[in-house]
C-alpha cells in the first residue's frame, strides 16, 4: 500500500514509530517556500497567542494569507507589576535586593542558586483606577519587572503577606494579569489581528523544528508591528478547520465506555475558511469499509493503529481550529482514554508544539451569562477547539440540541440519526454496513462545520476576539469577564492609570454577599389586556452603557464619602443610589471612554456595512457591529459581578437605579406631555404607550415618534429614546410575557413577536408550542377571537378523540443521573427502567434522552409510571391519556393567553360540547390479547352472525358502495401519506437501494410514518373485507 | 337501398388478460421502498451490460464493473445502476412542516402539480454499494441519442466513464436497454377497431352529460351512418378517469372528520357519479366487450399499480362477462397485438422533471418523447416511488418491462399524439390519448395496422 502522507517530522521524547498505511492522501497545505528574513517581511494573521514558554517567550500562531502556517517565538518581553511604597522605605536598589531574597527562601524551586529573580524595579508615576481622589493627584509606584511568568504570583504574594522586613501587607497592582493579555495589551495586539514583522528583524528556524507549523520564525517583541484590524486587514486568514468525529462500538444496552468499548471509526472533515470547496474528507475505520464517493477510507485491523495513524494525521493536517459535535465532552477525551488503554503512547501530542503532551482536565465554567457548565480542558497549543455543541448552547436557546434538532433549526434538514445500540452490529456485519456507518459518521463531521459557516461562529467570534483583544481560545474557555478586563486593561495602559489586584469579594465598599440583589428592572407593572389599538414602543438606545457615559459613572470617578467635603457641589452627582461620581468636566471615566470607543466602533461598522458589497466583508463587519454591542453591555455585568475581578457595586447598583427612574420619568413625561395617552407597561429598557382610543397606525407612529423626541430631550446625552415600532395588536399577558404584531412600516407588519409565551422549555410536548402559536395567530394576524376560541376547541376536541398526531405528544427529558439518585419519582425514568425490562438492549441509558408519552394505564397508576415508550404505544395500540395533557399541559399556557381577553370565562374554553365525545382505542397486549375478536358490520358496528361473506349486515348491505367509498377514502389518504413519508426518509438517508432505519425521534415524521404504517395496513385490511360476490 | 345487410356481424378479436403482475393480493406495509429499487436494478442489470457492450462495441468486457464500488480512479469503466436525481423542488412533506410552522399535521403536498427542475438538480447513480454524482461535459453528444433532461429518477443505466478525484463520475456515455424482444403473434388481417376513451369524468357539474350520451350511441354504431364500418369496433378501453371525485387536498382536518359518521345524504351524493358510470358501461358492454382501467380520480386505491374497480361501484355493469375490470398500468392482447397503458400518471409525473414548455404542440411532442424514453430504458413509471405514489413491492418491480408491447399508450393526456419507436425487427407504437371530458375527443386504432385517428364528438345546439 501506498504510504498515507508524510510521515509526521517529529519525535515525541519516547521514540515512537510510527507506521503509514493507505492511499496517498492530499492534505497538505500551501506550498512552504521559507521567508527570506533578510528581505521580506513576514506576515499573517495570528490565531493563538495564550500561551508561553517556562522564560516567558510567547507564542504566537499563525497563518499567512497564502496559508502557510506560521509559528512565531516572541522573545524579550517580561513581566512586571506594580506596588504602592511608603516614601520612608528608600530607594529601588534596596528594595530589590530584598525581594530577590525573600524570593529565593520562599521558591526555591525557582531559583537555581543565584538566578536573578528580579530583573528591574523602577519608580513611576501612576494613579490607582479606583476612586476619584480630590485634586487627583499622582502617586509614586514600584515598577516591578521580573525574569518570568511563573514568578508572579509569588512576588505578588510577598507584597500582600508584607513578607518584606518593614514593609506593611500592601494592595498589589496588576499581578493577576494574565501574562500574554499583559503582553498584547503592551504590543497593542488583538485577538486574530494581523502582524508584521520588518524584514531583518527576525531569524527562520529551518532545523529541529519545535511545532507542526510550516514556518518557524523568531523575533524580539519590540519588532512586532500590530495591525488594526481595518482596511486591508479587515480579512481573515484562509485557517485550516479540522472537524471530525468518532464512533465506538457498545454493548448491548450499554452507553460506550473507553475501559471497554473499542473506537471503531474517526470521520474528519478538513476545510478552509472563507473557502468553499472542503479540503478532504478522510474517514479511520477499523476493519475493511467499502468506498464512498468523495471520501478517503483508511482502514486498520488493529484499533490501536487506527488511534496512533489519526493523531499523525491530525498532526500532518495542523488545523487551526477543531470542531465537531460534543467532541470536548466526548470524542476527544474518549480517544484520549482510549489510548491510554491502548497504550498509544504517540497519541497525545495533538498540539502544535510537538513536544508538549496534550493533557484533559475537568473544569467548571461558572458565568452568570453562560450558566455553570461542566467541562473538559485540554492543553493543544495553537489550536482553538471551537466545539459546536457547546457553541449553540451558548449563543441560542433551543428546545433541545441534539444535533438532529440543531441541524433542523438552522439548516433546514433532518439528519438519520443511527441509535447506538445498532452500531455494533452494523461494524460486525460486512464492509458495506460499515459504509453506511462510516456515511453516517462522516454527516456528523460535516454538519458541525456547515453549522459554523450557517451561523457565522467563527467570524463572529474572529471578530469577537478583535473588539475585546483577547485570544480566540479564551472567547470559548472563559466567560464575559475576560473580555472587558482586556478592554480595562488596554485603556488604563493608555492613560497610565493602574489596576489594583483586589482579593475576591472585598471589592469597592458595600459589596459581599452572592450576587447582585438589586430591585428588579421592571418598573410599570403591565396593565394587562388585549389591545387592537396600536401600541407604541419607545426604548431606550443601548441603556446602560449609555446610562454609564451620561453620568460619567466610573471606577475613576467614584468619590469615597470621606472625600466629598473636599469637593465642590457642582463637581459631583449623586445617583438615585446615593452613591457619587464626578463629573465628566472634573475627570472623564475610563468606563465611558472604552464605551464611546465601542459604541463610535460599532456606528462606524454598521455604516461601513451598509456600504459594503462584499459578502464576506459584510459578514466581518455584522460580526464586529454585534461583538461591540455585546461588548458594551458587558460592561455593566462587570462592574456587577461580586466573584468578578474588580466588582463595584456603587456603580452597577447606580446604572439601574437610573434607569428605574427614566423610565418612570418616561411615563410621566409621555402621560403630561400627551394628553389622553397611557403607559401600559415599562420592562427595562422600553416603554409601552398606549396613545390613545381608536388611533390609526399611522397617527400612533407619528405620536410615538414625536414622543421619543420630546422625552429624550429630558436626560443627558448621549441617552436617547427611540421609537422603533408598533405593536398591533398587542396581547399582554403579564410581566415579561406577551405577544404582538410589530409593525415599523405602514404597509405590512414586520413579524409576530413573542416574549416569554412559547414555551421552549423540552419538558413540554410539541402540541402546546403549535397550539399557542396557531392560537396568537388567530388572534393577532387575523384578529379573529372566536376563530382562536373554535381552534382551541377543535383542538382539544381532538385531543380527545385521539386524532392527534403522536409526534405532536412526545415530551423527552434526558437521562442524566442513575435511578434512584433522583430525588423523586420521575416518568423518564421510570420508563427507563421498564424498557430495561422489556429489552436490556434497546433501553436507554445515561445520557440518552428519553422520549415519552403518558398513556391511560389504570386508576391507581400515578402519572410518572404511565409513561410509555412512543413507538411501543403506538405498536400496541396503548391508549393516552388525553385528559392528562389537556389539564397538565395545555391548559395552563392557554388560560395565561385568554385571560385578558376572556377575564373569568377561561374555563369554557375546557368544559363544553366539544369535551363532550372521548375515544379510546382497543390495546392490543394485556387483557385484550385473549378477548376474541367477533367481526363487526362496517356500516352499524353490529356483530356479524358467523359465516357472513363481507363486511356488512344485511341491513347495510344494499348501501355497500357508500360504505365501501368511506373506508376507501381512509385508505386512500393514509396511502397517500405513505407514500410521502416513506420517500421523504428514503432521501434524507441519501440512499434509495437500502433501507431507512434512521432513529431521530426529533423529526416530526418519524411517529407519524410508523403510525402511517400501522393504520394503512389496518385500514387496507377492513376494505378487503369488502369481497366481491361475482 | 332498402336492402337490409343482416350479415353485418360485429367483429370479434382474441383477447387475453396480462395484466396479473399488476394485481395486488394481501397488503402489507411494513416494508420499505428500498426493496423496490433493488428488485428493478437486481431485474435489469444483466440486460444493461448486455447493452452498453453493444453499443460501446470496443469496450472490454472487464471494464463492466460487476458493481459500483469497482470502479477505479481514473480508469474508464462502465457502471449500472439507478439514477436519482436531487431536486430541491420536489414536493417534500417535510417542507410543508417547515412552510406551515405550527401546522398539526399537514398533508403531503400534492404531486405532479409542478414542476421540479432547477439549476441545482444533482444526477446521482447509485448501486447497492454506493453513489456517485454524474458530471457531464459540455458536449451533449456523450449521451448520444439521448438528452440529459429525460434521465429522471429511477431510471436503470449503464454509464460509461471515469471516477475522478473529487469523487464524481465523469461520463463519457450513457446507455439505457435501449431495445426489448417483441412477442410475435399472429395478428388479424382484417380491419378492426379499439375505441380507447379516457376522462369521461362522470360527475362532474361543467359536462354536458349529452356528450357521454352522444359517444355511448357512437360506440354502439347508432350515430353513424355507415354502419358497416362502425361495426368493425371489436373492443372498448375506457383509460381512467371515468368519474370525477373532488379529491380533498384542504388540510388534515378535513380527513379527519371524515371519521365521523357520514350522513346518508353525502353517501349518497358520493356514489351518484358511480351510478351514471355504471349506465354508461352497460351501454357498451351490452354490444361490445370492453376493459375499464382506473384512473388518478376513480375510487380505487390510491399508490399504483392501481387495483380494479370494485364490482360493488358498478354492479350492473360487473355482470356483462364483456367488461373486463383491469389495473392501472394495464396489459391485455387484442387480436395478437399487446396493449401496454397507463391512465397517466406516469407521464404526467415524468414531465415534471423536464423544464417547462410554452406551446401545447411542444408538450405532446415531449409527451411523446416521455413514452419513448419509458420504452427504450425499459421501465413504465421510473419516477415511482420517489415521486409517484406506488405500492412498496418487496419481491419485484411490475413495472419494468421485459418486453416491448406492440401498442403503448398513456390516456388522459391534453391532446392526442402519435408516432412509432422503431428499433431492429421491434416496433411499438405511442400514443397519448386525450382527456375526453377536456377535449371530447376519443382515439380509434386500427387493430391490423395500429394506425390511430382521432373521433371528436361534437353537439351543435
Amino acid at each position: 500500500m501506498a504510504r498515507l502522507y508524510k510521515k509526521a517530522k517529529y519525535e515525541p521524547n519516547e521514540a515512537v514509530e510510527f507506521e503509514a498505511s493507505g492511499p496517498a492522501l492530499e492534505i497538505s497545505r500551501a506550498q512552504v517556500v521559507d521567508p527570506r528574513e533578510e528581505r521580506e517581511a513576514l506576515t499573517f494573521m495570528q490565531t493563538d497567542s495564550s500561551s508561553y514558554d517556562a522564560e516567558g517567550n510567547v507564542r504566537l500562531f499563525g497563518v499567512t494569507e497564502e496559508g502557510i502556517s506560521v509559528f512565531c517565538r516572541v522573545e524579550g518581553f517580561k513581566p512586571y507589576f506594580f506596588v504602592h511604597i511608603p516614601p520612608t522605605w528608600g530607594d529601588c536598589g534596596k528594595l530589590r535586593v530584598a525581594l530577590q531574597n525573600v524570593l529565593q527562601k520562599s521558591a526555591p524551586r525557582f531559583s537555581g542558586g543565584s538566578a536573578n529573580l528580579v530583573l528591574e524595579i523602577e519608580e513611576v508615576e501612576r494613579r490607582s483606577i479606583l476612586y476619584y481622589v480630590p485634586g487627583d493627584p499622582a502617586h509614586k509606584f514600584m515598577k516591578i519587572t521580573l525574569a518570568e511568568p511563573r514568578l508572579m504570583r509569588e512576588a505578588g504574594g510577598v507584597f500582600e503577606r508584607g513578607a518584606i522586613e518593614g514593609l506593611a501587607p500592601t494592595t498589589t497592582f496588576e499581578v493577576t494579569l494574565d501574562y500574554t493579555l499583559r503582553f498584547m495589551c503592551d504590543t497593542g495586539l488583538v485577538g486574530c489581528s494581523w502582524v508584521e514583522i520588518p524584514a531583518g528583524k527576525y531569524s527562520v528556524n529551518r532545523f529541529n523544528k519545535t511545532t507542526s507549523s510550516q514556518v518557524e520564525v523568531s523575533a524580539h517583541y519590540r519588532s512586532l508591528i500590530a495591525h488594526k484590524p481595518e482596511g486591508n486587514w479587515l480579512l481573515s486568514a484562509p485557517i485550516r478547520r479540522l472537524s471530525f468525529d468518532i464512533e465506538c462500538s457498545g454493548r448491548k444496552g450499554i452507553f460506550p465506555e473507553p475501559e471497554h468499548d473499542s473506537v471503531i471509526q474517526i470521520a474528519n472533515y478538513v476545510t478552509t475558511y472563507g473557502r468553499k470547496e472542503h479540503v478532504a474528507k478522510v474517514i479511520f475505520t477499523l476493519k475493511s469499509c467499502a468506498p464512498i464517493s468523495g471520501a478517503t477510507i483508511l482502514s486498520f485491523d488493529s484499533e490501536a493503529d487506527l488511534l496512533s495513524e489519526w493523531s499523525n494525521f491530525f498532526r500532518q493536517c495542523d488545523a487551526e481550529v477543531i470542531t465537531g459535535y460534543n467532541i470536548v465532552n466526548f470524542d476527544l477525551p474518549y480517544l484520549m482514554n482510549r489510548a491510554e488503554i491502548l497504550g498509544v503512547k504517540a497519541f497525545p501530542f495533538l498540539g502544535k508544539m510537538l513536544n508538549s503532551k496534550t493533557t484533559m482536565r475537568s473544569s467548571q465554567l461558572s458565568s452568570s451569562a453562560f450558566g455553570t457548565h461542566e467541562s473538559k480542558d485540554f492543553s493543544m497549543d495553537g489550536r482553538v477547539i471551537m466545539d459546536m455543541l457547546q457553541i449553540i448552547t451558548r449563543d441560542y436557546k433551543l428546545r433541545s440540541y441534539s444535533l438532529n434538532s440543531v441541524s433542523a433549526e438552522f439548516l433546514s434538514e433532518q439528519k438519520e440519526d443511527v441509535h447506538y445500540s445498532i452500531i455494533t452490529d452494523l461494524q460486525q456485519c460486512s464492509d458495506q454496513t460499515r459504509r453506511r456507518l462510516a456515511k453516517y459518521c462522516l454527516k456528523d463531521a460535516i454538519l458541525p462545520s456547515r453549522l459554523m459557516d450557517k451561523l457565522l461562529s467563527l467570524t463572529n467570534y474572529i471578530e469577537m476576539a478583535r473588539v475585546t483583544g483577547i485570544p480566540l481560545s479564551w472567547l470559548i474557555s472563559r466567560g464575559h469577564m475576560i473580555k472587558v478586563v482586556s478592554l480595562l486593561h488596554r485603556k488604563a495602559y493608555e492613560i497610565d492609570l493602574l489596576i489594583p489586584d483586589l482579593e475576591r469579594g472585598a471589592a469597592g465598599g458595600k459589596s459581599g454577599g452572592d450576587g447582585p440583589q438589586f430591585e428588579g428592572a421592571t418598573v410599570i407593572e403591565p396593565d394587562r389586556g388585549y389591545y387592537t389599538d396600536p401600541i407604541a414602543t419607545l426604548d431606550f438606545a443601548s441603556l446602560y452603557p449609555s446610562i454609564i457615559m451620561a453620568n460619567n459613572l466610573c471606577y475613576s470617578t467614584l468619590i469615597r464619602k470621606d472625600d466629598l467635603g473636599r469637593l465642590k457641589k457642582e463637581d459631583y452627582a449623586t445617583s438615585p443610589t446615593g452613591d457619587h461620581f464626578v463629573r465628566s468636566s472634573v475627570k472623564k471615566g475610563v468606563l465611558s471612554t472604552i464605551l464611546e470607543g465601542l459604541l463610535g466602533a460599532r456606528k462606524t461598522a454598521k455604516k461601513d456595512l451598509a456600504k459594503e458589497q462584499d459578502p464576506f466583508r459584510k459578514a466581518v463587519l455584522d460580526g464586529r457591529q454585534l461583538a461591540l454591542k455585546i461588548s458594551a453591555n458587558a460592561v455593566y455585568g462587570f462592574t456587577g459581578a461580586t466573584v468578578g475581578k474588580l466588582p463595584c457595586m456603587e456603580i452597577s447598583s447606580s446604572v439601574t437605579g437610573y434607569g428605574r427612574d427614566m423610565i418612570q420619568a418616561t411615563k410621566a413625561g409621555v402621560e403630561s406631555k400627551f394628553p389622553g395617552s397611557r403607559v401600559i407597561y415599562g420592562d427595562t429598557d422600553s416603554v409601552m404607550v398606549k396613545f390613545g382610543d381608536g388611533l390609526t397606525l399611522e397617527r400612533s407612529m407619528e405620536l410615538g415618534r414625536e414622543a421619543a423626541n420630546q422625552i429624550s430631550q429630558l436626560f443627558p446625552n448621549p441617552i436617547r429614546l427611540e421609537f422603533e415600532k408598533c405593536y398591533y395588536p398587542y396581547l399582554l399577558i403579564s410581566k415579561k410575557r406577551y405577544a404582538g404584531l410589530y409593525w415599523t412600516k405602514l404597509d405590512k407588519h414586520d413579524k409576530m413577536d413573542c416574549k416569554g409565551v412559547e414555551s421552549v422549555r423540552r419538558d413540554n410536548c410539541r402540541l402546546v408550542a403549535n397550539v399557542i402559536s396557531d392560537v396568537l395567530e388567530s388572534l393577532l394576524i387575523r384578529r379573529d377571537r372566536e376563530g382562536a376560541i373554535k381552534l382551541v376547541k377543535d383542538v382539544i376536541s381532538d385531543l380527545l378523540q385521539n386524532k392527534i398526531d403522536l409526534s405532536l405528544l412526545v415530551v423527552s427529558k434526558a437521562l442524566t443521573r442513575a435511578e434512584g439518585s433522583y430525588d423523586a419519582k420521575q416518568a423518564h425514568v421510570t420508563l427507563a427502567e421498564k424498557m430495561k425490562s422489556r429489552d436490556p438492549g434497546n433501553a436507554p441509558t445515561l445520557g440518552d434522552r428519553v422520549p415519552y408519552v403518558i398513556t391511560r394505564g389504570t386508576k391507581k397508576q400515578a402519572a410518572y409510571d404511565r409513561a410509555e415508550d412512543p413507538l411501543y404505544a403506538l405498536k400496541h395500540n396503548l391508549p393516552l391519556d388525553t385528559q392528562y395533557y389537556l389539564e397538565n399541559m395545555l391548559r395552563k399556557p392557554l388560560e395565561r393567553i385568554f385571560e385578558p381577553i376572556l377575564k373569568s370565562r377561561t374555563s369554557e374554553l375546557f368544559s363544553g360540547g366539544h369535551t363532550q365525545k372521548v375515544s379510546v382505542v382497543t390495546p392490543t397486549n394485556g387483557i385484550a390479547k385473549f378477548a376474541k375478536k367477533q367481526l363487526t358490520c362496517l356500516g352499524c358496528r353490529t356483530p356479524l352472525k358467523p359465516g357472513t361473506i363481507g363486511a356488512l349486515c344485511v341491513h347495510c348491505k344494499p348501501r355497500e358502495a357508500e360504505f365501501y367509498l368511506k373506508y376507501l377514502h381512509e385508505c386512500e389518504t393514509l396511502e397517500d401519506d405513505f407514500a410521502a413519508l416513506w420517500t421523504e426518509c428514503q432521501r434524507c438517508m441519501g440512499e434509495v437501494c437500502q433501507d431507512v432505519y434512521c432513529s431521530n425521534v426529533d423529526c416530526p415524521i418519524f411517529y407519524r410514518r410508523t403510525k402511517t404504517q400501522l393504520d394503512l395496513a389496518e385500514a387496507s385490511k377492513k376494505l378487503l373485507r369488502f369481497v366481491p360476490e361475482w | 337501398m332498402a336492402q337490409v345487410d343482416a350479415c353485418v356481424v360485429r367483429k370479434e378479436l382474441t383477447y387475453e388478460e396480462k395484466w396479473q403482475r399488476f394485481e395486488l393480493g394481501e397488503r402489507k406495509y411494513g416494508q420499505q421502498y428500498s426493496q423496490v429499487y433493488f428488485n428493478r436494478l437486481n431485474m435489469m442489470r444483466e440486460q444493461l451490460k448486455k447493452a452498453a457492450l453493444q453499443r460501446w462495441s470496443s469496450l472490454q468486457e472487464d471494464s463492466i464493473m460487476e458493481r459500483m464500488v469497482q470502479a477505479k480512479d481514473g480508469a474508464e469503466s462502465v457502471v449500472v445502476g439507478i439514477l436519482f436525481k436531487e431536486m430541491k423542488l420536489k414536493p417534500s412533506i417535510l417542507q410543508e412542516y417547515a412552510k406551515h410552522g405550527a401546522a398539526m399535521m399537514p398533508n403531503p403536498p400534492r404531486r405532479a402539480e409542478k414542476l421540479y427542475a432547477d439549476e441545482s438538480d444533482a444526477l446521482i447513480l447509485e448501486d447497492e454499494t454506493g453513489r456517485i454524482q454524474l458530471e457531464f461535459h459540455e458536449e451533449r453528444e456523450i449521451l448520444k441519442d439521448l438528452r440529459e433532461e429525460f434521465l429522471v429518477s429511477g431510471l436503470i443505466v449503464a454509464v460509461k466513464g471515469t471516477k475522478t478525484k473529487k469523487g464524481l463520475f465523469s461520463v463519457a456515455g450513457v446507455c439505457p436497454v435501449s431495445v426489448l424482444p417483441q412477442p410475435t403473434t399472429s395478428i388479424s388481417e382484417d380491419d378492426a377497431y379499439v375505441c380507447i376513451v379516457s376522462g369521461l369524468g362522470f360527475g362532474d357539474e361543467t359536462m354536458n352529460p349529452l356528450y357521454a350520451d352522444l359517444l355511448l350511441e357512437t360506440l354502439k354504431g347508432a350515430a353513424l351512418a355507415d354502419a358497416t364500418e362502425n361495426f368493425k369496433l371489436a373492443h372498448v378501453i375506457v383509460a381512467g378517469n371515468s368519474v370525477c371525485r373532488a379529491k380533498d387536498g384542504s388540510d388534515k382536518g378535513e380527513y379527519l372528520k371524515s371519521h365521523k359518521a357520514i350522513d346518508r345524504k353525502a353517501q349518497d351524493e358520493a356514489a351518484f357519479p358511480m351510478r351514471e358510470l355504471d349506465r354508461f358501461l352497460c351501454g357498451v358492454a351490452s354490444a361490445i366487450p370492453m376493459e375499464l382501467m382506473p384512473g388518478e380520480n376513480d375510487p380505487v386505491n390510491y399508490l399504483l399499480p392501481q387495483q380494479a374497480f370494485h364490482p360493488c361501484l358498478i354492479p350492473d355493469s360487473t355482470k356483462f362477462t364483456s367488461v373486463h375490470r383491469s389495473t392501472n398500468p394495464s396489459e391485455f392482447s387484442l387480436g395478437g397485438q399487446t396493449f401496454l397503458g397507463t391512465s397517466g400518471q406516469n407521464v404526467d409525473d415524468y414531465m415534471s422533471y423536464l423544464p417547462p414548455v410554452n406551446k401545447p404542440a411542444e408538450e405532446s411532442a415531449q409527451r411523446l418523447d416521455v413514452l419513448e424514453s419509458m420504452l427504450r430504458f425499459g421501465h413504465i413509471a421510473p419516477t415511482a416511488p420517489d415521486t409517484l405514489a406506488s405500492y412498496p413491492f418487496s419481491s419485484t418491480d411490475p413495472f419494468v418491462m421485459k418486453e416491448w408491447p406492440n401498442l403503448f399508450f398513456a390516456a388522459n393526456q391534453p391532446s392526442f399524439s402519435t408516432t412509432v419507436v422503431s428499433e431492429g425487427t421491434s416496433s411499438v407504437r405511442i400514443i397519448t390519448v386525450p382527456s375526453f371530458s377536456r377535449t371530447r375527443e376519443v382515439v380509434f386504432v386500427n387493430i391490423r395496422t395500429l394506425e390511430p385517428h382521432v373521433l371528436s364528438i361534437e353537439i351543435s345546439l
